[in-house]
Parts: structure tokens; C-alpha cells; sequence
């Protein structure tokens, strides 16, 4: 029959599959009863049999799988599965992801991968093995890993294999074109898909072109070594020992000085930016929050009993967490400009946040990694084994945590190993 | 009011708030752009048609959900209210003639009740359960059940 059924609507289907296969009809002999029994996957076409399927979880419809060819058939449909995985508020797939994927091998590939997170269950840790010294800082992707040290170079890593591709330093090749290389440590960098800032105790900047990881310009706007930086789309803040914030704009050619502010009376040991808010943390023990477009103080958050060394906005801008030197982590929120919650359980100074999604990753001089869930405001996950010293740096997303510490070799912890790489390649969240 | 005339051409005189809970027909008469002409539904017949008028004058104030792709509405449970599950305790041949009339109608939040109704008859049952159910033969051999049972063991809470 050819309708205009309201089901193509809500179902964009990716394949064809109105006919059920087994046709042994014997729906009208049952009409005699007085209430006859009916195979809906028979009487239905397929894509209300599918809309049906959209009302159970995923276990009910692996129960189905086991009912009979017919409704293994209709159980294993991409668009049930689809439907499922986009169900799960917290995943995501890359937007290269090709239409017609099989869905139910996705949700099978992110479901797993969801558990061995719920478990630690960390199939694979490796080191990378190149730095001469500490490595104090790290940024990832599913392509690469970059790394600045003690060693006053910057590495670049091939994620997958854990090889190192590049290192950029003084006397490394890769930078003989390049004018400005760091003579202190690395300490902070960040990177996204045109440019990489690097800050260093040498109490410079350096602008970097990626992909050509080709160094174009040297700040020299602090008085002392650069403790931190963050950028976005708009603005470059850069903080320094100097107690200074200092606020380029990224959209202006030559990226023009915009606001100088001093934000601590003493280190400013952190900084980052989401949209226009700016938080540091410095000293003082005081979180502080700036207005990126007119460099003006928007508040001071109190509540921290002793020094702060790092702190960081969610991607919505609405929380601000931030940890140092009294062991503990506070989620603010920067609405009601007041501390939420407490997450307890380093036993040191808390040296590194990152946010990921709902989950924040902090990382000690107690040599811990923990994980913790700001929905459920509590801590998820304890990795203890992994380092032997204080950890620097930490960031991970939904497959890895890359991390950094006293010493020369940071740790990647793979949680995709042995999952099916066809369908790891395309989760984003 | 508006005339609907079912399949085998017994006619209805509804309401036109109670007739254009179903988009199908609100598109007839703003197309027909008079509403005293008589609607045919070859589709339905009288005894469906005449169970979905009854859900749709219970529901003819209801808001009228935005139609597009709504993945939150989508996500809400399977509960129904209780005057949706009453009517929806018909037999089986009843239920899916009213899912295939919701869903030529183009009557969204019906269509989602006759839908979460079936699925409710699925929930929590064992493969024997459903099969029961809706009548339906087992046609997998042993060796083919504990194949599925295998490729079914990622899902098992540990």
C-alpha cells in the first residue's frame, strides 16, 4: 500500500525492510478465536514494527533477537539501534559518521566501552618514551598527543601507536625554518586545528601554525615564566608568576593586546576561557572570574583554605571547578557565583582538572588520577597504579586519559583496545 | 462539522477540532477550504474509525505536539495515562488496525500510545513469553538459540 505514513517522519529510514521475510500466514486462520494472537512483526509494516521496537530498552530487544528469525530480523535493525544509541544523553558520534553504519554494532562498540570506564577496566597502558625530562603538560586527540617538558621541547605523538613523530626543539629539524624555540621549560600549551600556543618559564609565548607546527610569533608580554594559558575562537589569555592575566584577541590580525589585568596578588597559576568568562586561580586561594571582553572582575570566589593550582570551566560556562593546595575540589557555579559541592579524596595538592563532557579528571601530587561525575556528584573512577610521582597534567575524552607526571615518560591509558576500531573511530563522545 | 465516510461507507459527523486531531484530514479540509464536504477515508473502516473518533474527541483539547523529529518526547517512558489504557484493552487484531489507522491518519500521540502498547506486551516477558504472546512459532533450532544467547552475552550486567 502506498500511504503517507507518519512513521517515515519520525524514522528517516536508511534501508529498506518493509516485507518481513517468513510468510507462513496463518493470521487470518486465528481470526475464529475470540481474541486471536497476532504477530504485530507480520500485520505491521516495518517501520511502525520499528517504531514499536522504539518504546524498549535495549535489553528487551535482545530478548526479541531470541523470539524467531522474523523478529531477530526486525531486532537487529540499524534504525532500532540508531534510535537507542541517540536515546543515551551522554554519547555522541563524529559527524563524519557514515548514515548507514551498522547502528547496533555502534551501540554494542559504545556500550562496551561505557562498562570498561564503569570497571577501570584499562586494556592498555603505555609510556611515551622521548623526553629527556618532567613533562608538565598535555593536550590530545584521536590523531596525536603533544607533550611540553622540563627538556624545553614540545613532542608531538602518534596517539594510536604511542611513536613519537616530532620533536620540537632547539636543535631538532623539524624546526630548522623556525625562528623561536623555548630556552626554559615548557610548562602549558594548547592546540586546535590552525594554531598551538606554548608558554614557558623562559616568560615567553610562542604562536605556532598547525598543521605545519611552524613557530610565527614570540610573546613577550609577562614578567615572569607563563604558569598558563587557554584560548578560544576569540580571545588568548595567558597568565604568569607575575600575577598578571594578560587578554589578546585571536580574531584581529597580529592578535592585538586587549586587557592586562593583575588577577593575584602573587602566581596566577591557572587559567582558562569558555565563551566570554575567564576564570584563574592563583595564590590567593581565590577562584576569580573575568569578563573577556571588557577585562573587568566579574567575581571572587572564596572557599578554598589554602593556595590554588588549577582550575577550569564546563563547556557550557555555567560550572567552575578548581583544586590546589587544601587537597580538595570545588564545583562552582557561575550564576548563582557560589560553591556546589566539595569532591574530597586527594590526599595532596591537587595539580590538574580537565572536564570532559559531565566528568571532570583530576590528577595529584598523591600520584592518583581520579574521575568524577558532576550529575552525580561523586567520584567514578580511582586510578592508583599508573604513576609512581606527582602528577602535572591530565586530560582525557571518551577513549583515553593521557597524562603527565614527575618524570620523563607521560602514560596513555586506552580504554578502546580490542573494541572494534571500525566503530571507535567514529564515537565522539 | 465534517462528514468522514469510511472504507465500506458508513459516514461519521464529527466535530472539525475532534476530525483535525488527525493531520491527514486538517490537510483535506484546508485544501477542500470548505468543511461541509464529506471526507472518504478508504483506508479504515467503519468499526476502527469509529474507536479512533473516540480517542480523538477524549483527546481534542490536548496540545497539539510539535510534529518534527522530537527526540525528548521520544525519550519519556512508556508509561500511558490511565483513560489511554482502558481504551487501548481491545484484542490484538483491534490494536494493530488502530497503529496502521493512527499512523495513515497522521495522529501522532495516538499512534505513540498504540505503539508503547504493544511494547509493553513485550517488556520484561522471556522469548517463550512473547512468542506466546502473539502466537508465534519457535523456528530456530538449538544449535541457532544458543548462537543468538552468545552474541546476546555483551549486554549481561557483570
Amino acid at each position: 500500500m502506498v500511504l503517507p505514513t507518519f512513521a517515515d517522519t519520525v524514522l528517516s529510514y536508511t534501508s529498506e525492510e518493509s516485507e518481513t521475510p517468513c510468510d507462513e500466514d496463518d493470521d487470518n486462520s486465528a481470526e475464529d478465536k475470540r481474541s486471536p494472537r497476532i504477530d504485530f512483526t507480520k500485520s505491521l509494516p516495518g517501520e511502525l514494527r520499528t517504531l514499536v521496537f522504539c518504546w524498549l530498552d535495549f535489553r528487551s530487544i535482545l530478548i526479541c533477537r531470541r523470539v524467531c528469525h522474523g523478529w531477530k530480523e526486525a531486532a537487529e535493525m540499524s534504525t532500532v539501534w540508531r534510535h537507542q544509541f541517540r536515546l543515551r544523553r551522554r554519547w555522541a558520534v563524529k559527524p563524519e559518521t557514515p548514515s548507514d553504519i551498522d547502528w547496533r554494532m555502534m551501540f554494542r562498540t559504545r556500550y562496551l566501552l561505557d562498562r570498561r570506564w564503569e570497571h577501570g577496566e584499562c586494556v592498555y597502558a603505555y609510556n611515551l618514551d622521548g623526553h629527556e625530562e618532567s613533562v608538565y603538560c598535555v593536550q590530545f586527540d584521536d590523531e596525536k598527543i603533544i607533550t611540553g617538558s622540563r627538556d624545553r621541547s614540545v613532542r608531538v605523538w602518534d596517539t594510536t601507536t604511542g611513536k613519537q613523530l616530532m620533536a620540537l626543539n632547539a636543535t631538532s629539524a623539524a624546526l630548522a625554518d623556525n625562528p623561536f624555540t623555548h630556552s626554559g621549560s615548557v610548562l602549558c600549551l594548547q592546540y586546535d586545528d590552525k594554531m598551538m600556543l606554548t608558554g614557558s618559564s623562559d616568560e615567553t609565548v610562542i604562536i605556532w601554525e598547525l598543521p605545519a607546527y611552524r613557530a610565527v610569533r614570540q610573546l613577550h608580554d609577562h614578567k615572569g615564566g607563563i604558569l598558563d594559558l587557554s584560548f578560544n575562537d576569540r580571545y588568548i589569555a595567558t597568565c604568569s608568576k607575575d600575577g598578571m592575566l594578560i587578554i589578546r584577541d585571536r580574531r584581529e590580525e597580529g592578535f592585538p593586546l586587549r586587557h592586562i589585568v593583575v588577577a593575584c596578588n602573587g602566581s596566577v597559576n591557572s587559567v582558562h576561557i569558555r565563551r566570554s568568562l575567564i576564570a584563574t586561580a592563583g595564590v590567593d586561594g581565590v577562584v576569580k572570574v573575568w569578563n573577556a571582553d571588557t577585562g573587568k572582575l566579574l567575581m571572587s570566589l572564596h572557599g578554598h583554605s589554602r593556595g590554588l593550582a588549577c582550575v577550569t570551566l564546563s563547556p557550557d560556562a555555567r560550572t567552575i571547578i578548581s583544586g590546589g593546595n587544601d587537597n580538595t575540589i570545588r564545583v562552582w557555579d557561575t550564576k548563582k557565583q557560589n560553591c556546589l559541592f566539595e569532591f574530597a579524596g586527594h590526599e595532596s595538592l591537587v595539580r590538574t582538572l580537565h572536564v570532559f563532557g559531565r566528568k571532570v579528571l583530576s590528577g595529584s601530587y598523591d600520584q592518583t588520577l581520579k574521575v568524577w561525575d558532576l550529575d552525580y556528584r561523586k567520584k567514578v573512577l580511582d586510578l592508583q597504579k599508573y604513576h609512581g610521582n606527582w602528577i602535572f597534567s591530565a586530560k582525557m575524552d571518551s577513549k583515553r586519559i593521557v597524562s603527565t607526571s614527575f618524570g620523563a615518560k607521560p602514560v596513555v591509558l586506552d580504554f578502546t583496545r580490542e573494541l572494534d576500531q571500525d566503530y571507535v573511530r567514529y564515537i565522539s563522545m | 462539522m465534517v462528514k468522514l465516510t469510511s472504507s465500506d461507507g458508513e459516514s461519521f459527523d464529527v466535530e472539525k477540532d475532534v476530525a483535525e486531531r488527525s493531520v491527514l484530514i486538517k490537510n483535506m479540509i484546508e485544501d477542500v477550504g470548505d468543511a461541509s464536504t464529506e471526507i472518504p477515508i478508504p483506508n479504515v473502516t467503519a468499526n476502527v474509525l469509529k474507536k479512533v473518533l473516540e480517542w480523538c474527541e477524549h483527546h481534542k483539547s490536548d496540545p497539539i505536539a510539535a510534529n518534527e523529529d522530537d527526540t525528548d518526547a521520544r525519550k519519556k517512558s512508556t508509561d500511558i495515562d490511565e483513560w489511554d489504557q482502558k481504551f487501548m484493552q481491545v484484542d490484538q487484531e483491534m490494536l494493530f488496525e488502530i497503529i496502521l489507522a493512527a499512523n495513515y491518519l497522521d495522529i501522532k500521540a495516538l499512534l505513540e500510545v498504540g505503539c508503547k502498547t504493544v511494547a509493553n506486551m513485550i517488556k520484561g516477558k522471556t522469548p517463550e513469553e512473547i512468542r506466546r504472546t502473539f502466537n508465534i512459532q519457535n523456528d530456530f533450532t538449538p544449535e541457532e538459540e544458543a548462537q543468538i544467547r552468545r552474541e546476546n552475552e555483551w549486554a549481561e550486567d557483570r
